[in-house]
């Protein structure tokens, strides 16, 4: 797969909020420095925000150590996800967010631009989900 | 492989998903004022029909929502969206 | 480039199969049948093949036509089975695709097809096929089956499992020639005619032509209805299918007209319906005689149809041949059921990339690392992977978990336990939702403590248990077993967001949020003290209390909760702070870390159950003896009603109980059946855990008996798969520590 680029981004402090979400369902956008990840009818993530920025909220949960974050670069990106993701990626627009099955494990995908793309899953999948996308990466003959 | 249609993210393949059996089972406001034969059948008995079915999913590798649909058990063809 | 088959060397050209090359070569045999072991050799130029069966290193099961040489290819032929061969096995993958319009088969009217569609257009052809501009053409790929009438899956060069999304499917797969029925039409050098014009008319084959049969296997198994077509002698795709369409030859258009069909003179036994299988006419006749009239019958006492090529050149003639047998018309017969995989697919190909240390998700914890650096034997916990034991000096496991209960029960251990599950339960409605789902209350739990609490099911059984723990006004946070996480989230979201939607109650998952260390043993207050400045005193820190503070200059929540009746503290961090908390407390004094072997035994020597293990979704909290953790007071929770049935109060019900073998030295297999007496087949229970214990100096076990409980110094027999039923005294579930004694540690001096 030439021309793609793995590597691990670190994620910023990070909440889960309950409420009415800011953004439409599976959509993203920025909110008060931040940028709020649709996740349910009632429920989304801002990244970049404290517990303490959403006191009045609904509910509020710090989980800043519950996902880390992988980035696929390149404009063959798309194909190294396609191996291990049944989603139509093409209607995977830059701006919209999917949580989905990434290798059998649940994984929350972004598009930041058009030819890249984020992976955010628990860190206990994350030497697993590493080693799929670097096998994937490699050409099968 | 089916395709279920979860009202907030789309279409997804049928493994993203668990399956809740038969809908419209609410769960008895008074359980202790059931007989024993009455409690039996809200929790074992179902339907089982040859045809359509309203049906409870929940995407489970999703959005985590249930929601409801109409599925013909035969054909699996889906009928009815909603939530 | 070279190739060798049957281990005799050969020239071959780029883009040719291994069958064009033989019959370029003149091998117009080579081949044997796999009943009989006649000669036979390459028949057909395409994936009907029914002879020519090759293994390829470890593969077996090719089909010659389907082979594409490479320089240096090595193929040995098949009687009709393959070997297993401990090869390495290629390479395969999936790859996940989502089009418009997809095209199954590259010839004429597919081309034609695939150009006109709009948006993404895949086309499939299972031999070469050219470029095709705004298709993304896939050649040397068969596809394997049609499913829901919408997905597709296809193999690539045997290397690659596409599967295929598609809104709308063109089957433009053409018709597979099928043989004519006479004596000897299988000998070597027979061939169909299409494949004869296709190999430039090799010297010394004879062509042979029966009619052509559309493939309509794709068709029929979306659920396409077929009709016989008396002009083609074959069944050609009736009727409609939404979003599924035929063209060209597949509909039978094109294809000339069968030649006229009667049953051979000659010697039947040498006319063969079906060359993989070798089923001749004479079979099929017997099969008649003997009374059979379904073709589903007759294919299973002939066998036709049932080799690796599924019947592709033998189906249709089994059908006219049978039809005549029976003097009906062949329509009235139908067809078999079509099944995928259209073609045969190894298990390499399925599993693609997810073999050896791919092939299941695996979890770690953030402290992996230094496990690994100690030696830590590992265990697979659901998708955890947790250390099972350190052994030092060589050890065994029984000798290093005899050496880590010790520690934990004499001095001080430590575990790692960022596995439990845990689920943060906030709002104004969080203690209803807790006292709705768990059997016992919340009400009088204070912020900064926590209590034991048991779920079942709407059936009365045990689902799952743990620790809530209060942390705020409206915050709690509850923990699982570890491989219920998922599983008891899930049950909690289902009742919140189906049957109680009106409660102001949110769940979070926040099992990896935090990472967590038990320190266990009467001199955990020892190790912690001068790591931490939260005053650990039993009157300051009292049993099942929450403190926050720093440990190891970490911010911490420290909770003494115990999984071994030891004194012990587990400690809460960020996750991402894991490892340092480890590090510090393993390098403070002399902690022997324990894994979940040691972990085991000391809470089964205090009855404490594992889900899972003491329990299977048959087990009520009344049969482990937790009565006490009932409610009598809430009017109602999840499976409270379950547990006033009948079945659930009757006396012989099976019960926890403790078994001591009369042999101190003999080891219960977890498993075996309880009976009453060494000859007995009546099982009254089974043996759930059996460890050797330290603190006793002797073998154990807990296990579910019938009535247990009234049956304290019976002697029972368990029985292990293999070997004599073996004694064991029944007693109270509780081995060690019946009173709690060693809950708070050393007395204070």
């Amino acid at each position: 797969m030439t021309g793609v680029r793995l590597r691990e981004v670190a994620l910023p402090a990070t909440v889960t909020v309950r409420g009415e979400p800011p953004v439409a369902a599976n959509a993203t956008g920025p909110v008060d420095g931040g940028l709020a990840v649709w996740l349910g009818p009632d429920e989304w993530l801002v990244l970049g925000a404290t517990e303490a920025d959403y006191a009045h909220a609904d509910a509020v949960v710090d989980v800043s150590a519950s996902r880390v974050c992988f980035e696929l670069a390149g404009a063959d990106a798309a194909a190294v996800l396609a191996r291990g993701c049944s989603l139509d990626l093409d209607a995977l627009v830059p701006g919209r967010c999917a949580q989905t099955l990434l290798a059998r494990v649940d994984v929350l995908l972004l598009r930041p631009e058009e030819t890249t793309w984020r992976v955010l899953v628990r860190p206990s999948y994350a030497g697993y989900v590493r080693a799929w996308l670097e096998d994937a990466l490699r050409e099968v003959e | 492989m089916l395709r279920i249609p979860c009202p907030w993210c789309g279409d997804r393949d049928e493994v993203e998903f668990a399956y809740g059996g038969e809908a419209d089972l609410a769960y008895p406001g008074d359980p202790a004022a059931l007989t024993d034969e009455e409690w039996a059948a809200y929790l074992f008995f179902r339907d089982n029909p040859k045809g359509l079915l309203r049906e409870r999913w929940v995407h489970a590798h999703g959005c985590r929502r249930w929601f409801e649909l109409e599925r013909d058990t035969v054909t699996h063809a889906i009928h009815v969206r909603g939530r | 480039m070279r190739f060798t088959f049957a281990g005799a060397e050969y020239e071959g050209r780029e883009g040719e199969t291994l069958a064009a090359a033989l019959v370029r070569h003149g091998i117009l045999g080579g081949f044997r049948s796999v009943e009989r072991g006649r000669p036979r050799g390459v028949y057909s130029a395409h994936e009907e093949e029914p002879n020519a069966l090759v293994q390829v290193g470890a593969e077996p099961m090719l089909r010659a036509t389907l082979v594409e040489l490479r320089d240096g290819l090595v193929a040995e032929p098949l009687a009709g089975k393959g070997r297993l061969v401990a090869a390495p096995a290629p390479r395969c993958e999936s790859m996940h695709a989502h089009c418009e319009v997809l095209v199954v088969g590259g010839g004429a009217s597919g081309r034609a097809a695939a150009a006109a569609a709009r948006g993404r257009v895949i086309l499939l052809e299972q031999g070469r096929c050219a470029p095709l501009d705004g298709v993304l053409v896939l050649d040397r790929t068969v596809a394997l089956g049609l499913y829901e009438r919408d997905w597709v899956l296809a193999v690539e060069r045997g290397r690659r499992l596409w599967k295929i999304r598609a809104r709308r499917v063109v089957l433009a797969t053409g018709a597979i020639e099928r043989p004519p029925l006479f004596p000897g039409n299988d000998a070597p050098g027979v061939m169909l005619a299409s494949a004869y014009e296709a190999y430039g008319r090799p010297a010394g084959a004879t062509p042979v032509s029966g009619g052509f049969s559309p493939r309509v296997h794709l068709w029929s198994q979306a659920g396409g209805r077929l009709r016989w077509d008396e002009r083609i002698g074959a069944p050609v795709p009736d009727g409609e299918l939404p979003g599924v369409e035929c063209v060209g030859r597949v509909t039978g258009a094109g294809l000339p007209d069968a030649p006229p069909f009667a049953l051979p003179e000659g010697d039947e036994d040498e006319v063969f319906v079906d060359l993989e299988r070798d089923v001749t006419l004479a079979d099929l006749r017997r099969a008649v005689g003997a009374g059979l009239r379904s073709l589903e019958h007759l294919k299973r006492y002939t066998t036709i149809g049932t080799g690796s090529d599924q019947g592709k050149t033998a189906n249709v003639n089994a059908i006219r041949a049978a039809a005549e047998l029976l003097g009906v018309h062949p329509g009235e017969l139908g067809t078999t059921t079509f099944r995928p995989p259209y073609v045969p697919v190894s298990f390499v190909v399925v599993a693609g990339r997810e073999r050896g240390p791919l092939f299941d998700p695996v979890r770690t914890t953030p402290m992996h690392p230094w496990h690994v650096a100690h030696g830590a034997v590992f265990e697979d916990v659901g998708q955890w992977r947790r250390p099972r034991f350190y052994p030092r000096d060589g050890e065994d496991m029984e000798a290093a978990v005899l050496r880590e209960c010790a520690a934990a029960r004499e001095h001080v251990a430590i575990q790692d336990v960022s596995t439990l599950g845990k689920i943060d339960v906030q709002g104004p409605d969080a203690l209803e939702f807790l006292n709705r789902i768990y059997t016992n209350a919340y009400d009088s739990l204070e912020v900064g403590r926590c209590r034991y609490g048991v779920m079942c099911t709407a059936d009365g059984m045990m689902l799952d248990d743990g620790v809530v723990m209060r942390v705020g006004e409206r915050r709690y946070v509850c923990t699982t077993t570890t491989g219920n996480a998922a599983r008891v989230l899930d049950w909690m979201e289902e009742w919140r967001q189906t049957e109680w939607p009106e409660l102001r109650v949110w769940l979070t998952s926040v099992t990896e949020q935090w990472a967590v260390a038990a320190v266990v043993g009467p001199d955990a207050r020892e190790l912690l003290a001068p790591l931490t400045r939260v005053p650990l005193d039993a009157g300051s820190f009292p049993f099942m209390a929450i403190r926050e503070g720093e440990v190891a200059g970490i911010p911490a929540r420290v909770c003494r909760v115990s999984f071994s009746g030891e004194l012990a503290f587990e400690v809460w961090v960020d996750g991402r702070r894991g490892l340092e908390l480890w590090e510090a407390l393993a390098s403070a004094g002399d902690a022997t870390p324990y894994g979940t072997e040691a972990m085991h035994v000391l809470r089964a020597e205090k009855a404490y159950p594992i889900v899972g293990q003491e329990t299977d979704g048959t087990v009520t909290p009344h049969d482990l003896g937790m009565e006490w953790v009932i409610s009598k007071t809430k009017r109602d929770f999840v499976g409270k009603r379950s547990l006033a049935r009948p079945d659930t109060s009757r006396a012989d019900r099976k019960q926890l109980v403790a078994l001591l073998p009369v042999n101190p030295d003999a080891l219960l297999r977890e498993g075996s059946q309880i009976v009453a007496a060494p000859n007995e087949r009546a099982s009254q229970g089974h043996v759930t855990s059996s460890y050797r214990s330290a603190a006793l100096g002797r073998t154990f076990a807990l296990a579910l008996v019938a009535a247990g409980r009234s049956r304290y110094g019976e002697v029972v027999y368990a029985v292990p798969p293999r070997g004599e039923p073996v004694p064991a005294e029944i007693v109270e579930a509780v081995v060690y520590d019946k009173e709690g004694s060693r809950r708070d540690g050393r007395p204070a001096a």
